[in-house]
């Protein structure tokens, strides 16, 4: 299995650079996901990895020795890179069946007659479509022409498997079948795999890594648990919340000794600031706290503040309870487990703890600290 | 109270009423003089007792069938023409879209230089009449025992070319080849952008290399659509007459088309139908065919993602190469054509092709009885004058009152889906496509030329040419007004129907904003198709209609090959113009 | 509401009105019923008070096979300058199919046919009574029509002028004729060298052809002096007329679309190896003027072709009648050739009135000692089995 560095990768379109400068280096057997929204440029990286398309700068590193280098003028052709593509619309060959869309990549090997059936018949076994050589691809079901798309790449062997949304024409249920046989094909494959969604839930539930673009730029780059609990800046945070974070103004303010920052119309609700760089007083700071990391109770009995129930919304398992502060200004969202009990009803007063969250300049989006356990 | 509810139902959806109406023209105008032609077939027309001792005019006789298909004749009457019309348009079909595949990779899958240019002048051979090639292969093959005086060749270089280089299949099946690039560079080149290039990249990751790619995996799935764009070549080849008829002559190499152009002409009209449903028979057969595969088509028409930004595929050494012949193409077959007319109308005397012999003459001299029997110039001559201004209105009137029927059929079609009116109407309006022009001419004549009831005989009247020629291309604006109209999401109506708004703002207010743009598309291409029309008109014009094409093969048969030349070119101007107007406001060339 | 559908088809209709309304203008005939003489070969006439009548008409419609007829118009009008006349040059057929299809459909529209087509005149026009048959009893200078004309050229059709259909050859390259008998065009060094208009198009060549055939026995007399035996029929063959043909178009016949294309095959100077022309009309020798070098051959055996009359023609409820008269007098001139006759008094061409000189050696007499006139009743009944034949060579 093969690692891969980029290297101050850029590529534009009619003046508009999709891609700035990247730099990345994936390690071997690494599940990378590229994540952003729309146009942040986690595709074209794909296609330029992929050679697809032809970046205008950089370098793309494969187990060291380069695919493509504009310095040393390298540039491979995609059928030369050995990687292997799924793609969204699974790109199946309508005139061809099940089995000759997968036997295509080994027709060049020259195998022995029985061999390449028997291969096509072992991959199709391995993902579930046993027997189903002569189907054509218009007779199956979208989850069973997204198995041949996969059975297409992995029986090629290639050195890195790229996924670029695969998942994204699929219904829920299905979505989370093949989610899970993905993970199970990298985990017993243990191939170097970089994966492109705009799903952040998708993207933690696979990924190693989680490589989080936006305007053609990487805003963080770390694990799934870094990604979620520490985004790097407002950017991150905001994108990863599920379903929606709670991002607060707030100033930073020197009280007993300690460094406070304070929640602006809160009325008294603060956080404690250790560790971030010194700052100027007033500077804006937005504090981000999940709703689940946000405590309730009912009357006082927490830190602060009254907040007012506005709408609870049962979903299950837990309760999302959407809190408006005393003066009206302030706004919170809260998710508790349903066991809990609380009760909650609309216009009840409740008292609030910010338990866990981090600290951002409002100015920049840089993260500054953290809190809480 | 159910009277009420039914006529309440018609005024908010008119649509329905339409369709009911327009089912009723058709059938009036295309089903039932196919009928009668049909039924006629079986009669002695006027020329009977002079051909069967005995016969009596409106008598039942299978004779016309037997004379046909199985008299002693029937070989040169039909088998051979038939013959030779399914060669020349194999031939034609063959080369057009050879030609036209080729051409529409290149502009839209290489990094071919200039193809701006050359898709704008791509264009030219399908907007010029489809005979220009072909007289300017005569002027330059003639030798001085075909076609009086010497050609070009002969007059550069001494030699004379064999007879079936100058006329005769070859040059007809280049001449309409050339003429139809055009329309299937244009289906073509739909049909590669229509091809995922996803599918493409696939096979490239798996290591397939460029041609390997073609070959494998480009062309089979462009081939049902290929396969399409042939059987409508195809059919068209048949029904074509001009270029066989000006190319056929010298050699006695007679194709359907012109045989029964000869049939009619002569008044032996049993004979010239028999064979014209022979010929509506085979076309709707092919158009069937065609049909057909449409199923097959829809599993190979793929969605179109946001992944189709393809790179272009670099020729790399072929580059220049390509690009040479592709401008050599261009040259000697788009512009050498109508240069060679060019001149030729410039030219004093036959034969002298040197610089010493151009006169204006031709263009704007008066009458000279030592020139050409003494016809003025064409821009002296009243009749041509008279015939510029026919055709352009000719042209106008068809255009507008086939853009305007073909959107209110196509609104009726698209908007009474699943009811059987819709299919039928559908059906009907594609059905002029299948008969071969000079067919129409000849049941229009038939039809028209008599009393019906209050209708009086419409026999020589502009009426007569207007309704022709807007039914005969009405599948253009119908196909485009569905393709319109399909384009147009109902529930953008159905938010106007709640806010109470009538059937007629909506239509006018809705639907044709924005329908405009193909609507135009199809007028365009309708007035061009007017303007350049022969066969459609050659037996309907009389001399108070005479039109630019049919003044063009009057003078050509009268030998007054400058008039002939000039007036084709003054065709070529006009209908380059109105392109170039028309895509000012909005119009493209969608062929 | 119910209003807006039918403004639309209001609309609609309007524009189907104008349209046809366009074409309404077509059937310029006057709707007022023509005062008709009596009879139309009168005893008798008033010319002041035709000429009178036609000044009122101010108008008559003239449908020519010849596109000369637009200089004879401007001749007409200069004598008769309140008549507007609106001449059509037409072939034959199409005149015929006009005529035709106009009558049937009830519009008159057309006053005086120039046409030639002889059976379909003979045969059927004029015994339908599509057409009439009108000679005026006086011509333009004075001279009674039954003295100077024919009776041959009065009835049963009142003929305006004649050609031949002739074989051309170019006297600068060949000063004496290059051949004397018609199988001359079958032979070898004749081979792709002889051009004719297509009969298929061309009536008087198919007529040619079927009088070949009418005179088979004086062809093949023709053949045997020629070549010193009888003549061998090809299998098949009725007749040495077929024979004819048949060998004609082995030896390569030409087939072009026009006289002038022929002519100017054969006239065209400065040639080494001109070709021949077969049943091309005579008065194509008029284009010597412009630098031609046609000749006639007349002397070829049997004979060199056929003899065509243009007629003169009087359509069946003509509007204008008066005017037409005095344009079918004007057309058949003076005895010079003079007038109205100006434009079709050219070498190869003949005026009915045999007061009149003939351009060059030939003259009206003569005719039928070098051509053979088409017999109309064989040609309208036999000639279709002569097409059929050349359709299937």
């Amino acid at each position: 299995m093969s690692t891969i560095v980029f290297r101050n990768l850029s590529k534009g379109f009619s003046g508009v650079k999709a891609v700035d400068g990247l730099n990345l280096t994936i390690g071997e057997g690494e599940f990378v996901t590229l994540l952003g929204p729309s146009g942040c440029g986690k595709t074209t990286t794909l296609r330029c990895l992929s050679g697809l398309e032809d970046p205008d700068g950089g370098e793309i590193l494969v187990d060291g020795s380069p695919v493509f280098s504009s310095e040393r003028r390298v540039n491979l052709p995609p059928g030369d890179r050995k990687l292997g593509l799924v793609f969204q619309n699974y790109a199946l060959w309508p005139h061809m069946n099940v089995g000759q869309n997968i036997g295509f990549g080994l027709r060049r090997r020259n195998l022995a007659r029985g061999e390449l059936e028997r291969r096509v018949g072992e991959i199709l076994c391995a993902v579930g479509l046993a027997g189903m050589e002569a189907r054509y691809p218009h007779e199956l079901s979208g989850g069973q022409q997204q198995r041949v798309a996969v059975a297409r790449m992995v029986v090629a062997e290639p050195r890195i498997f790229l996924f670029d949304e695969p998942l994204s024409n699929l219904d829920a249920k299905l979505r989370m079948k093949l989610r899970s046989e993905i993970k199970r094909l990298h985990l017993d494959l243990r191939a170097t795999t970089v994966y492109v969604t705009h799903d952040q839930v998708e993207a933690m539930a696979l990924s190693d890594r989680i490589v989080v673009m936006k305007d053609g730029r990487i805003q963080q780059a770390g694990t799934p648990h870094e990604v979620y609990h520490f985004p790097a800046n407002l950017f991150v945070a905001d994108f990863m919340g599920n379903p929606q974070s709670n991002f607060l103004e707030a100033a930073p303010e020197e009280s007993g000794g300690r460094r406070w920052a304070v929640i602006r119309g809160g009325e008294g609700l603060r956080v404690p600031m250790e560790g971030a760089p010194s700052l100027e007083d007033g500077c804006p700071l937005v504090v981000n706290v999940r709703p689940e990391d946000v405590a309730i109770r009912r009357g006082d009995g927490l830190d602060a503040v009254r907040f007012r129930v506005f709408t609870t919304q049962p979903m299950g398992s837990e309760i999302l309870v959407h809190l408006k502060g005393a003066g009206g200004r302030l706004e919170l969202l809260g998710k508790i487990p349903e066991e809990q009990g609380l009760d909650l009803r609309p216009e009840m007063d409740v008292s609030v703890r910010l338990q866990r969250g981090n600290l951002y300049e409002a100015a920049g989006g840089r993260l500054l600290a953290s809190f809480g356990s | 109270m159910a009277d009420r509810l039914v006529l309440g139902r018609l005024f908010r959806r008119p649509e329905r009423a339409w369709g009911a109406g327009l089912i009723a023209v058709l059938v009036v105008l295309v089903v039932i003089p196919l009928a009668i032609i049909a039924v006629d077939t079986f009669r002695f027309d006027e020329s009977g007792p002079r051909m069967v001792p005995g016969a009596v005019p409106g008598q039942w006789t299978p004779f016309y069938w037997i004379r046909v298909l199985a008299g002693g004749f029937a070989r040169s009457i039909f088998y051979e023409p038939a013959l030779h019309s399914l060669l020349v348009a194999l031939g034609m079909t063959v080369v057009s879209l050879g030609l036209g595949s080729i051409l529409a990779w290149l502009a839209v899958r290489s990094d071919l230089p200039w193809k701006g240019f050359f898709s704008t002048v791509l264009i030219i051979p399908y907007i010029v009449p489809s005979w220009t090639v072909a007289l300017a292969w005569i002027t330059v093959f003639k030798s001085a025992r075909f076609g009086g005086t010497p050609g070009l060749l002969n007059y550069l270089l001494g030699v004379d070319v064999p007879e079936w280089v100058a006329y005769g299949p070859l040059p007809m099946i280049i001449a309409l080849g050339v003429h139809y690039v055009p329309y299937t560079f244009v289906l073509v080149r739909g049909v590669l952008a229509n091809v995922d290039s996803r599918l493409e990249e696939s096979a490239e990751l798996l290591g397939a290399g460029r041609f390997e790619v073609l070959r494998r995996i480009t062309l089979p799935m462009a081939l049902p659509a290929i396969g399409s764009a042939f059987i409508l070549t195809f059919s068209k080849g048949l029904g074509e007459f001009a270029t066989q008829a000006f190319l056929g002559l010298p050699l006695r190499y007679y194709t359907l088309s012109t045989r029964i152009y000869s049939a009619l002409n002569n008044r032996i009209f049993g004979e010239g139908y028999v064979m014209t449903l022979i010929l509506i028979l085979s076309t709707a057969l092919m158009v069937w065919m065609n049909q057909a595969m449409q199923g097959t088509r829809k599993r190979f028409v793929t969605m179109e993602g946001k992944g189709s930004r393809k790179k272009p595929v670099a020729l790399r050494g072929w580059r220049w190469p390509v690009t040479v012949l592709v401008s050599l193409f261009v040259l000697l077959f788009v512009f050498l054509p109508l240069l060679l007319l060019a001149w030729q109308s410039l030219m004093r005397v036959d034969g002298r092709y040197g610089l010493d012999n151009l006169t204006l003459h031709y263009w704007f001299g008066d009458s000279n009885p030592v020139l050409a029997a003494g016809q003025p110039g064409i821009f002296r001559s009243p009749t041509v004058w008279a015939a510029i201004r026919n055709s352009l209105l000719l042209a106008a009137v068809t255009a507008a009152v086939s853009g305007a029927v073909g959107l209110l059929l196509g609104y009726s079609v698209v908007r009474n889906r699943g009811r059987p009116s819709s299919r039928i109407l559908e059906g009907l309006s594609f059905a002029p496509y299948m008969i071969p022009g000079i067919a129409f001419s000849g049941i229009f004549l038939t039809m028209f030329a008599r009393r019906w009831g209050p209708i009086p005989s419409l026999y020589g009247t502009f009426a007569l040419l207007a309704l022709t020629c807007i039914t005969k291309y009405l599948p253009y604006s119908s196909s485009s007004g569905i393709a319109a109209v399909h384009q147009i999401d109902g529930s953008l109506e159905e938010v106007g129907m709640i806010h109470g708004i009538g059937w007629m703002r909506r239509f006018t207010g809705i639907v044709m904003p924005l329908a405009r743009s193909g609507i135009l598309s199809a007028v365009l291409l309708t007035f061009i198709t007017t303007m350049r029309a022969l066969d459609v008109v050659v037996l309907l014009v009389t001399p108070k209609t005479v039109l630019m094409t049919s003044m063009i093969f009057r003078y050509q048969s009268q030998d007054f090959t400058q008039h002939a030349y000039a007036v084709m070119l003054v065709i070529v101007f006009l209908v380059l113009a109105c392109q170039g107007i028309l895509n000012r406001l909005g119009g493209k060339m969608e062929l | 509401m119910s209003k807006k559908p039918f403004s639309l088809v209001s609309v609609l209709l309007l524009l189907a009105v104008t349209v046809f309304a366009g074409g309404a203008k077509e059937p310029s005939a006057a709707k007022a019923a023509p005062t008709q003489p009596a009879a139309l070969a009168p005893e008798t006439e008033d010319w002041e008070a035709i000429a009178k009548a036609a000044q009122a008409e101010g108008k008559v419609v003239i449908y020519s096979l010849s596109s000369r007829i637009f200089d004879a118009v401007k001749t007409f009008n200069a004598q008769y300058p309140g008549i507007t006349v609106e001449a059509s040059d037409m072939t034959g057929p199409d005149q015929v199919e006009k005529l035709t299809r106009e009558q049937a459909a009830g519009v008159y529209n057309v006053d005086v046919l120039n046409i030639a087509s002889g059976p379909t005149v003979v045969n059927e026009l004029l015994p339908k009574g599509l057409l009439k048959n009108y000679v005026p009893q006086v011509l333009v200078d004075g001279k009674a029509s039954k003295d100077v004309i024919p009776q041959a050229f009065r009835e049963p059709a009142l003929v305006h002028s004649l050609e031949a259909k002739v074989v051309f050859y170019n006297f600068e390259t060949y000063p004496q004729p290059p051949v004397d008998s018609l199988w001359d065009l079958t032979r070898p060094e004749w081979m792709g060298r002889v051009q004719m208009k297509d009969p298929m198009s061309t009536e008087e060549n198919m007529n040619l052809l079927q009088t070949i055939v009418q005179k088979a026995d004086l062809m093949a007399a023709a053949y045997k002096e020629e070549f010193g035996e009888d003549i061998k029929l090809s299998p098949g063959i009725k007749n040495a007329g077929y024979e004819f043909i048949l060998r004609l178009v082995r030896n390569k016949l030409v087939l072009v679309t026009s006289d002038g294309t022929a002519s100017k095959a054969v006239g065209t100077a400065g040639q080494k190896n001109p070709p021949l022309t077969f049943a091309v009309a005579s008065s194509k020798i008029r284009d010597n003027a412009g630098g031609q070098k046609l000749a006639i051959a007349w002397n070829l055996k049997p004979k060199v072709g056929i003899v065509k009359e243009n007629y003169l023609l009087m359509a069946n409820k003509a509007p204008h009648p008066n005017a037409a008269r005095l344009l079918i007098r004007w057309m058949l001139g003076d005895a010079k050739g003079g007038a109205g006759m100006v434009p079709w008094y050219v070498e190869g061409q003949w005026a009915s009135r045999s007061d009149v000189p003939p351009v060059g050696s030939v003259g009206l007499g003569d005719l039928g000692k070098y051509t053979w006139s088409i017999d109309y009743p064989y040609v309208f009944k036999e000639g279709l089995a002569v097409r059929d034949f050349w359709l299937g060579l």
